[in-house]
């Protein structure tokens, strides 16, 4: 999934040229876990932030997937009037039956409170989190010319692994990045094992973990330099 | 809650039905009531797939059957409305471009199915083919499939009388000729592109959304139908050629509909002014007319010569070269052509989808620009036209390392799915690679073998190849060379696989190959052993010397898979997957696998020379493959020296600049260096028999400590040298069969890697100075931070070869001019 693409990328702490932030001087700014026992009154607002730029949004079951079960990896930065600036949602689970994977699926900030390392606090909790909750290693993909989004991940130690073709929707390739946490984690055994889609498709559709994966980050549009894809048509075209 | 009743076509369907049917909405909402609010329920099954699958009812962006206050399902436009001859060719380059995208990896329905010309034709096949499947099943006589069925058919009737009957010839004839043909060239694209390997959704989307693409139709049909189209084009000029008479009477019948005859005189009358009206008033200037003919001519010469690129087609030429290029030609300069069609907006509509796609969300329509589509659709050509390439190769030229480096080379220009798959056909179709009837891939798999290790060996001998009895020990080594090629095979053909595959994941495919090479360097070594025993008897069992590397086929597995090894390393540098701080310690790497693959070939080379030696008859054919494999083996070490030279260079100069303090690095929060290396190192984990140790490549980084103008004078040598070392690969390159399929891609390589070694020479002329300047006498203490700054270059045009990085250095305030230069302009 690409949350972290676009939002993150006017999100950086090291960003300034793309910093668009509306709203200057101090904000006090708390931050919060979703929780898990009931669906938040929040849930709205997220889904309203992180589909503020998609042109094919997810379904309300997308959110609840996540939120439902790693409701505690989700955090929130919230305003003193309770409003949502920021969010991210994540999940962990083992990897393929191996180690202990950590995922960032979504990451947004408002527009207006960009610059203020919101992101990279809200990136920062959920790292935390997940070595408290044991996790072997943590993944993520984002779109390949995002500088400011693979400057957040890349300063707190994540790495470039793989660069994948096409890997969203309006044709946009990412890279995975990935942050180990502990030692031997190449040499632990999967089942099955890593990447069975690598042999590709003759002839027939193939719907691999790592289709599927893609599939739901494919359902993220905005291109990089933030023109978002219309969906009416009337501005329609790729670089 | 209401509980509406289903409508009733719905209910028609659940009456129809076979199965048991309860009303659960009762039981829902009682359910449902017992939760408190925000509880929620998630069912085991459920997955992050399920949960992405679902759309929500009344969501304009999920809902393609939504509407808006007053709009209505579909664009009312009109396919059989007369066009301009200009709107025509405006709707074939919207089409082109739609195509042109399409190929780039997108959806049919983003993009060619917004069209409703193209709608209305897959709908009258559907119609057609659903008939012919009913008549099927009520045993009544099936019509033949004719391209006749497949017309522009207008939802209402419309009145035709004022329209000029050239304005509908160019609709029901022209356009509908195009279309036809865009529909069976996208089949035929489909048909090449599934036949072999790719990645559905990544590299091409070959979903048609239960619509047939013509596929029942002969492609010699449309063909012809599209001659005709261009023909009546021809016969509106001076040209002389007889209008098709039979075709535009048929044009005509169908017509028949909207304006009836009273019998067939009338209508013979109808056709003749149809063909004396054709007159140029519809095509106000003579360039028109031409744009569609060309238009017309490209669509049925890309139509003819996709189709004998199909292996099972009855119509399969491959060596066709010749063809590609002229259609490349043709169509560059009519792409070239300044752009005079008018547009008519309404033929195309994002609403066409809702036919289609009940259970996806409405997709943004993609669309390239004409420029664009005309760039890809050149560049596509040309790389078909390298795939072709192949099949022209003299036989002479049999060189299976040549062979590899022209898929290589290709592979380079990151071709589009379709030349990548046409380019898997001609490597891989059945028993004949390259197009040769007597060539099974498994030949080109001995070749190689032959050609680095085997040549002059007893287990290739004419001996061994004749030995006919069970007991002769010749007998026993085919077999054994046999079980070996049984067991390479696989690998060996994934190798050629991966890289007609995209960029990325040549990479990726490549990383789980060297796996499966490492086993088979096992397998190779055991066989190696029982050749060893059979050939010289007097080592017998246990006596093998271990120091002894005549593993010929141990040592072929490890070259290939050194290859493969650095490939990755190298596409790691392409795809800048590396930080900065990163690439001396991964430039090491590769100058660790590339020194052990330099090992390997003087080896190779080596053992091949003592059988050439040994070959008593000097004009023998045994001799002259040991000369070969000899020459092949020099030429390949010279290239590996040079370039494990230029790999040491770089690796220094990074260890270097970071001794001076100049790296750009940034700290890092989480994990541990030693963490990242593993991760780094996860890629290589196929191969076990090289270990890449963390901390000797960390410390082989470290320069020499020392005076500062000693190890500058060294290292600007040893540039030198490795220069000189380039130069002499360089000018090496002859009509050797080595070079022979790709020797202007070797030449433009080496070239390349010159100037990287002349760019690597001015950084450390560069530092030399700036050391001076800050009073650096010793390497290793003191430092040029805040004096001198690093850019690593992006891929692309600031890299003079994507694989070598070389840094850009400069004085920080050099670095400050061009910000501020910046910030002024």
């Amino acid at each position: 999934m690409s949350g972290n693409s676009k939002d993150a990328a006017t999100n950086g702490p090291t960003d300034t040229a793309e910093a668009t932030s509306k709203v200057t001087g101090e904000v006090s700014i708390r931050y919060v876990a979703y929780g898990s026992e009931k669906e938040s009154p929040y849930l709205p607002a997220i889904r309203q932030l992180i589909s503020k730029d998609l042109s094919e949004p997810y379904s309300i079951y997308v959110y609840r997937y996540f939120l439902y079960q790693w409701g505690d990896l989700c955090f929130m930065a919230l305003d003193d009037d309770d409003n949502l600036l920021g969010v991210i949602v994540c999940k962990l689970e083992p990897h393929r039956g191996g180690p202990m994977r950590g995922y960032i699926a979504m990451l947004a900030t408002d527009a207006e409170y960009r610059g203020r390392g919101i992101a990279t606090k809200l990136v920062r909790l959920a790292v935390e989190k997940m070595i408290e909750k044991d996790a072997d290693e943590i993944a993520l993909e984002t779109e390949v010319d995002n500088i400011p989004s693979l400057r957040i991940y890349e300063n707190l130690g994540f790495l470039r692994t793989k660069r994948l073709h096409r890997y969203y929707l309006n044709g946009n390739t990412a890279y995975r990045l990935l942050l180990y946490l502990k030692p031997g984690i190449p040499y632990r055994p999967t089942f099955p094992p890593e990447y069975p889609g690598e042999a590709g498709t003759q002839g027939q559709r193939l719907m691999s973990e790592d289709l599927m994966q893609r599939q739901i980050a494919r359902m993220q549009v905005e291109d990089v330099h933030n023109e978002r894809r219309d969906v009416t048509g009337t501005s329609a075209s790729v670089r | 809650m209401q509980y509406n009743r289903p409508p009733r076509n719905v209910q028609g369907v659940l009456m129809n039905s076979t199965m048991d049917m309860a009303d659960i909405t009762k039981a829902f909402t009682e359910a449902s009531d017992a939760l408190g609010e925000g509880e929620l329920i998630k069912d085991a099954e459920f997955t992050l797939f399920e949960s992405v699958g679902a759309l929500e009812i009344m969501d304009p962006k999920m809902d393609s059957g939504f509407l808006q206050p007053g709009e209505t399902l579909y664009d009312n436009f009109n396919v059989s409305a007369p066009l301009t001859a200009e709107q025509v060719v405006w709707v074939m380059d919207e089409l082109f471009c739609y195509e042109m995208a399409w190929h780039k990896g997108y959806a049919l329905l983003e993009t060619l199915y917004t069209s409703v010309h193209l709608d209305n034709l897959l709908h009258q096949e559907l119609s057609r083919a659903r008939k012919a499947r009913k008549a099927t099943k009520s045993n009544k006589p099936a019509k033949d499939v004719s391209i006749d069925d497949v017309c522009f058919r207008a939802d209402c009737e419309t009145d035709q009388a004022g329209t000029e009957p050239t304005q509908i010839m160019l609709i029901h004839l022209v356009l509908r000729a195009y279309c036809l043909g865009l529909l069976k060239c996208c089949e035929l694209t489909i048909r090449i592109i599934t036949s072999q390997m790719y990645h559905e959704e990544e590299d091409f989307v070959s979903q048609t959304f239960n619509r047939d693409l013509l596929s029942e139709h002969d492609t010699k049909e449309i063909y012809g139908f599209i001659q005709s189209a261009y023909r009546w084009l021809g016969s509106t000029g001076a040209s002389g050629i007889p209008p098709p008479f039979m075709c535009v009477k048929r044009l005509w019948r169908f017509f028949g509909r909207c304006k009836s005859f009273d019998n067939d005189k009338e209508e013979t009358a109808v056709i003749s002014t149809v063909l004396r009206t054709l007159t140029l008033t519809v095509f106000r200037s003579e360039k028109v007319r031409v744009a569609l003919k060309d238009r017309l001519f490209i669509r049925q010469d890309f139509l003819d010569t996709l189709e004998t690129t199909i292996p099972d087609s009855n119509a399969w030429r491959p060596n066709r070269v010749g063809a590609w290029r002229d259609l490349r030609r043709f169509a560059s300069d009519v792409g070239s052509q300044q752009q005079i069609g008018q547009p008519v907006p309404a033929a195309f509509s994002e609403k066409v989808q809702r036919r289609f796609s009940s259970n996806t969300p409405p997709r943004p329509i993609v669309k390239l620009t004409y420029r664009e589509a005309q760039r890809d659709f050149d560049q596509m050509l040309e790389s078909i036209g390298e795939a072709c390439q192949l099949y022209e190769l003299p036989k002479t030229s049999d060189c299976a390392l040549s062979l590899l480096r022209y898929v290589w080379a290709f592979a380079d220009k990151s071709p589009a799915t379709l030349p990548r798959a046409i380019m898997q056909t001609t490597l891989f179709t059945e028993g004949q690679v390259c197009g040769r009837l007597d060539f099974p891939f498994e030949r080109l798999l001995r070749i190689d073998l032959r050609e680095l290790v085997l040549a002059g060996h007893p287990l290739i001998s004419k001996p061994t190849l004749d030995a006919e009895t069970s007991s002769d020990p010749g007998f026993r080594l085919r077999q054994l060379l046999d079980d070996f090629i049984k067991a390479a095979y696989e690998p060996y053909f994934k190798m050629y696989e991966a890289l007609c595959q995209n960029r990325c994941r040549i990479r990726r495919c490549l990383t789980h190959i060297i796996g499966e090479f490492d086993s088979l360097q096992n397998e190779a070594k055991s066989i190696d052993r029982k050749v060893h025993t059979i050939t010289t008897p007097e080592s017998s069992q246990g006596r093998w010397p271990e120091n002894d590397s005549n593993y010929p086929l141990h040592s072929w597995v490890s070259h290939h898979k050194h290859d493969m090894i650095q490939w990755v390393l190298q596409l790691g540098f392409e795809h800048d997957i590396y930080e900065p701080n990163e690439l001396g310690i991964m430039y090491g790497v590769l100058s660790q696998v590339q020194a052990a693959q330099l090992d390997l070939n003087l080896r190779m080379g080596h053992f091949t020379k003592l059988r050439y030696a040994s070959v008593p008859d000097v004009d023998s054919y045994e001799r002259v493959v040991c000369g070969v494999s000899c020459e092949l083996n020099t030429v390949l070490g010279r290239e590996f020296a040079a370039t494990s030279s230029l790999t040491g260079m770089l690796k220094i100069l990074y260890g270097l600049l970071d001794s001076l303090g100049i790296v750009p690095t940034s700290s890092k929060r989480y994990g541990s260096a030693q963490r990242r290396f593993e991760l780094r190192m996860k890629a290589l984990q196929g191969c076990t028999s090289e270990t890449f140790d963390f901390d000797t490549l960390n410390d082989g980084l470290r320069p020499d400590r020392g005076s500062a103008d000693d190890n500058f004078q060294n290292w600007i040598a040893a540039i030198e040298s490795a220069l000189k070392e380039l130069q002499e690969v360089h000018e090496n390159i002859s009509d050797e069969p080595v070079f022979r399929s790709s020797k202007e891609q070797w030449k433009k390589h080496d070239q390349l890697l010159l100037e990287t070694a002349r760019q690597i020479s001015e950084r450390f002329n560069f530092l030399r100075e700036a050391c001076k300047d800050a009073g650096i006498t010793m390497i290793g203490e003191g430092s040029l931070k805040g004096k001198v700054d690093v850019i690593v270059p992006p891929p692309g045009t600031h890299r003079i070869h994507d694989w070598w990085i070389v840094p850009e250095v400069m004085f920080t305030r050099a670095v400050n001019d061009v910000q501020n230069h910046k910030h002024s302009s």
